[in-house]
């Protein structure tokens, strides 16, 4: 026994000495890993190949993306608060799933930590899981899966795990939801690395990006605004199954020259209506839809403020920190040269969104607010 | 396993065979010394958080030694080094995620200290956020069900994480699908200074019972216990396995009683000798030792919670 614990004590010595022979570890590594060096989701986007004239809501185009990949894929598997049939989840995104794709798709406990966590150890099992939180409102259990387990996993490890999952969030208000039915998350998980953050403001983008997002080797947050899924301006004619619109890519959705609206999700339909008002004014505005807020597209910006020389950020969040705060940072930074005039920002006011149908409006950006930030912008 | 003891002087009638006994004796012994080392390593200042496992030894390296070390999954926290030991990772390799210096397997200085990662060992990266974990094996048992294999995930924490709500929500979703997933509760009485009786007016074991799972309660300082008890349910919960329903799965409550594993239990006698020593403590069975010091405990923790 004696000779046993000389042996070991020696041999845990030794084991330290080496382990302390060790330098620090490389500092030019420290952005390693944060996400996979799969670049296939992050190319050019390519124009999409309609399978018929027919427009579809934002709604079938989710509903159909899904279907197509967890055909394509069988390690895809969804649940969620009442996602199976017949309800199909509280919006009806996921009907027809259940029951197509049996022990595939189900419904899980009223728990969001949960719907989160198990997806995360799922993934991390060589699954694919892409899960819905039925509010943005109520995904706070989730926090530490969402922050602290998900994001860190292919970080925490240098690689040697990854955790793919999807999270489906319903957002967004102007649905008469009150305060705990229309929250908006972008900004939040614009905070944490090593997720993908998409908010797609039409038919076709959402089946492109949930297309995406079903083969991302990275988390991602797809985020669904409630009041565009089955809004008729955000219907589109549906893309086929090969549609894929790559993370961290905007499109000019009007063009104009002489002031640029930075935009997302619902308000993306206040800026068109702003440009043809302001057409008749002779003002002639360009739209950018960001479609991802991770990646941002500063390119397709940059380029467009350049041109422009002044520009506007809308967005549906509350304004204090919300995402356009970044947006503004960036184009100050880099186009300062450019500018004619103060970088605008106009957003939801700083408080929770009340249930009373006109404090609703009164609190929540409106075109009429996007036209007064337009002329403050543009009175310089 | 034969148990060769002619000529050691053993008696033939022992619990478990002499080789498993030496195997645990040198893993929990490897342990030991690495936790002495260390120490001065931490006093050097060249690394900022140990946990140690002093007292956890024989429960962590036994479970290694009772589950199969890279076929089963591993959840673990942030008090698991024996069970890395255990399963085989390298020495050298814990010192270096000690030391979170260059070649760290383990996450290369990213992780804090005692945070153990291995695909090969199915030791899976965790946080320092106790609670999470479990959940996430039990996402993992979905997994293994989902492919037909026969693996169980252990998953463990200390008792105090038992007062998180991932945990119960653990407990309900492996419950609702009959999971594999072997909970492991290591409950030292402390969860860094508050003493179970401040965490619940209930008991883990009996939480999980309440969720329809069975609960063993066993002395973590025994391995004996360990080693009659958990094999066939181990065993039961892989012939459960298949492509269609796990019959059975459990929930191990295992306490190491009145075990501290910070600078107080190294103060105690029994502790300054090697890790054999430690299984000296009683275990937590009496009425009368219950009563005495659930008594006490309270009374501690209505004392501390006063407001001042």
């Amino acid at each position: 026994m004696a000779s046993l614990r000389a042996e070991l004590k020696a041999e845990v010595d030794r084991a330290a000495e080496e382990a302390d022979g060790h330098p620090q570890p490389d500092e030019s590594t420290v952005m390693a890993h944060i996400y996979s060096n799969d670049l296939a989701l992050l190319g050019e986007a390519q124009p999409p190949q309609y399978i018929s004239g027919n427009e579809v809501t934002m709604i079938d185009a989710i509903n159909h993306g899904l279907r197509e990949e967890m055909e394509r894929n069988p390690k895809i598997v969804m649940w969620g608060e009442d996602v199976a049939d017949p309800k199909g989840g509280v919006f009806g995104v996921t009907r027809g799933l259940s029951s197509a794709f049996p022990g595939r798709v189900f419904n899980s406990p009223l728990a969001e930590a949960s719907i989160a966590g198990v997806a995360a150890g799922m993934a991390i099992g060589g699954y694919k899981p892409i899960v819905e939180m039925q509010f943005a409102d109520y995904l706070w259990p989730a926090a530490l899966q969402l922050r602290d387990e998900i994001p860190t996993v292919r970080w925490r490890s240098q690689g040697e795990w990854e955790c793919p999952v999807v999270v489906r969030i319903a957002v967004g208000g102007y649905i008469k939801g009150g305060p705990w039915h229309s929250a908006n998350v972008e900004s939040f998980f614009a905070h944490i690395p090593g997720w993908y953050v998409v908010y797609p403001s039409c038919a076709e983008d959402a089946k492109g990006l949930i297309k995406a997002a079903a083969r991302s080797k990275d988390p991602v947050i797809f985020l669904e605004h409630k009041g565009l899924y089955r809004r008729v301006q955000a219907k589109t004619p549906e893309p086929d199954a090969d549609y894929i619109v790559p993370f961290g890519k905007g499109v000019i959705r009007r063009e104009g020259k002489d002031l640029t609206v930075v935009t997302w999700g619902s308000t993306v339909y206040m800026a068109l209506e702003l440009a043809r008002q302001m057409e008749k004014d002779g003002v002639s505005v360009e739209i950018i839809d960001l479609r991802s807020i991770v990646p941002l597209d500063e390119d397709l910006i940059y380029q467009s403020v350049r041109k422009t020389s002044r520009v506007m950020i809308a967005h549906e969040d509350t304004l204090t920190a919300g995402f356009g705060a970044e947006v503004a940072a960036r184009i100050a930074e880099n186009c300062i040269g450019s500018l004619d005039g103060p970088v605008v920002r106009v957003a939801a006011k700083d408080t929770f969104v009340p249930s009373a149908p006109n404090l609703e409006l009164a609190v929540l950006p409106s075109v009429a607010g996007l036209r007064l930030g337009a002329e403050k912008a543009l009175a310089f | 396993m034969a148990t060769s003891t002619q000529g050691l002087g053993i008696a033939d009638n022992m619990i478990v065979p002499h080789p498993i006994t030496l195997e645990l004796y040198r893993k929990m012994l490897t342990v030991f010394y690495v936790e002495e080392r260390m120490k001065a390593f931490v006093r050097q200042g060249k690394c900022g958080f140990q946990a140690s496992t002093r007292g956890h030894e024989k429960l962590q390296v036994g479970m290694t030694m009772l589950l199969k070390p890279g076929h089963d999954w591993f959840f673990t926290y942030y008090r698991s080094k024996a069970v890395a030991v255990g399963l085989g990772m390298p020495i050298k390799d814990i010192f270096l995620g000690m030391l979170g210096r260059e070649g760290d397997p383990n996450s290369n200085g990213r992780n804090m200290p005692e945070q153990w990662s291995s695909r090969k060992l199915r030791l899976v990266a965790p946080t320092a956020v106790t609670g999470t974990q479990y959940l996430n094996a039990v996402g993992m048992a979905r997994a293994v069900k989902a492919d037909g294999g026969d693996e169980v995930v252990y998953v463990s924490s200390g008792e105090g994480a038992t007062s998180e709500g991932e945990f119960f929500e653990a407990l309900n979703w492996a419950s609702r699908e009959k999971l594999p997933v072997l909970f492991t509760v290591q409950n030292n009485d402390y969860a860094i200074s508050v003493p179970q009786t401040c965490q619940t007016g209930s008991e883990v074991h009996r939480i999980a019972q309440g969720f329809g799972m069975p609960a063993l309660r066993m002395d973590g300082t025994w391995f004996e216990h360990l080693y009659e008890a958990l094999p066939p349910v181990i065993e039961a919960m892989r012939h459960g396995a298949g492509p269609h329903w796990w019959r059975r799965w459990l929930c191990g409550s295992i306490p190491t009683p009145r075990r501290m594993t910070t600078a107080s239990i190294v103060a105690k006698p029994s502790c300054r000798r090697s890790p054999v020593a430690i299984r000296s403590s009683k275990p937590n069975g009496t009425c009368c030792g219950m009563v005495s010091s659930l008594m006490k405990k309270w009374l501690r923790c209505a004392r501390n919670s006063r407001p001042r």
